[in-house]
């Protein structure tokens, strides 16, 4: 765990957050979390691409959920949490599943934890002091306020990861520079995730 | 647009005062009517009752947050507002009213009504049928 994001989860731990989402985890309602991100947008004026990178690793996390989290025929909660911290958005994935773990028989690829983890800043895999199983991520806002103003430099192969999901209402213009998240995946395995 | 009943659905938003607010709700509630073939008016309703609540629901918040439960049940809109101060309710229909128009919240829903909280507080519940 690197010293940043222990610091983050410290802090975060009493702070209460700006934007919590409890919905059903149903593949359905994954489009009501990625419409509701879009008050980020609106509320801290975020740029267009940092506000896809969110909306793509959200996604990824909530789909796991979905997928993963409950077994098969059986429904429970999915929370989404928002805070902002200083230049760094927070945000964490969260549902009452069995947790995250090995799974040979997984019908996704193993992709999802890697793409979050190139998306986001950071991202740590956990439990809360309720043992619910938490995704947390943090995006630097500071880093794309810098870029926007920044002359534009295109990377024709940057964002294939991205697209190659299959993220279809994501923003066409989809990138990330590739640069090492600093991932932080704890003892969990991202094997059984999509 | 499709004949078949669109599912039931529940959504349970918690936003601490500020910028978020209004958008989110916003967003929420719209999406949910969307899919309930919800039309394009009532829809209409629902914003500028959003916006009226975003706008005016803060000041009563009784604990610098909002807590919202969205619903739709077949053609009824439900939205509960929770975590408002207590006798803040009627404060908040009254501030939201319209010269020569009234409060919006009491024009543009079906049903109004508050519910008092166990620990003290109100909750608002406005219903739309469409």
């Amino acid at each position: 765990m690197d010293r940043r994001s222990h610091a983050l989860g410290e802090r975060t731990l009493t702070m209460s957050p700006d934007m919590q989402i409890a919905i059903p985890a149903r593949a359905e309602n994954i489009a009501i979390v990625r419409h509701a991100l879009g008050a980020l947008e609106d509320g801290y004026a975020l740029d267009p691409q940092t506000l896809s990178d969110i909306r793509l690793a959200v996604t990824e996390a909530c789909t796991n959920v979905v997928v993963h989290a409950y077994p098969d025929g059986e429904e429970g909660p999915m929370e989404v949490l928002t805070t902002l911290l200083g230049e760094e958005l927070l945000v964490v994935v969260r549902d009452e599943g069995a947790g995250i773990g090995p799974r040979p028989d997984s019908p996704g690829l193993g992709l999802g934890l890697p793409l979050i983890a190139s998306l986001s800043e950071s991202v740590q895999l956990g439990r809360d002091e309720r043992d619910r199983t938490e995704v947390r991520m943090t995006f630097s806002l500071a880093d794309t306020a810098a870029e926007a103003q920044a002359p534009a430099q295109v990377d024709p192969g940057a964002g294939a990861n991205a697209r190659a999901q299959g993220d279809a209402d994501a923003d066409a213009d989809d990138r990330h520079d590739g640069a090492p998240a600093r991932a932080v995946l704890g003892a969990a395995d991202s094997g059984g995730t999509s | 647009m499709s004949e078949e009943p669109p599912r039931e659905s529940t959504v349970s938003l918690r936003l601490a005062n500020g910028p978020l607010v209004g958008p989110t709700l916003c967003r929420v509630a719209s999406i949910m009517l969307a899919r309930a073939n919800c039309p394009m008016d009532r829809i209409d309703d629902a914003m500028l009752i959003c916006d009226a609540l975003s706008a005016h629901a803060p000041a009563h918040a009784a604990n610098n947050h909002l807590c919202f439960a969205l619903s739709t049940r077949g053609r009824q809109f439900e939205l509960r507002v929770g975590e408002l101060g207590e006798r803040a309710t009627s404060s908040l229909v009254g501030d939201a009213a319209l010269p020569g128009v009234g409060s919006v919240l009491e024009r543009m829903t079906d049903t109004l009504h508050f519910e008092p909280v166990a620990g003290g507080g109100e909750e608002l519940v406005l219903g739309i049928s469409f």
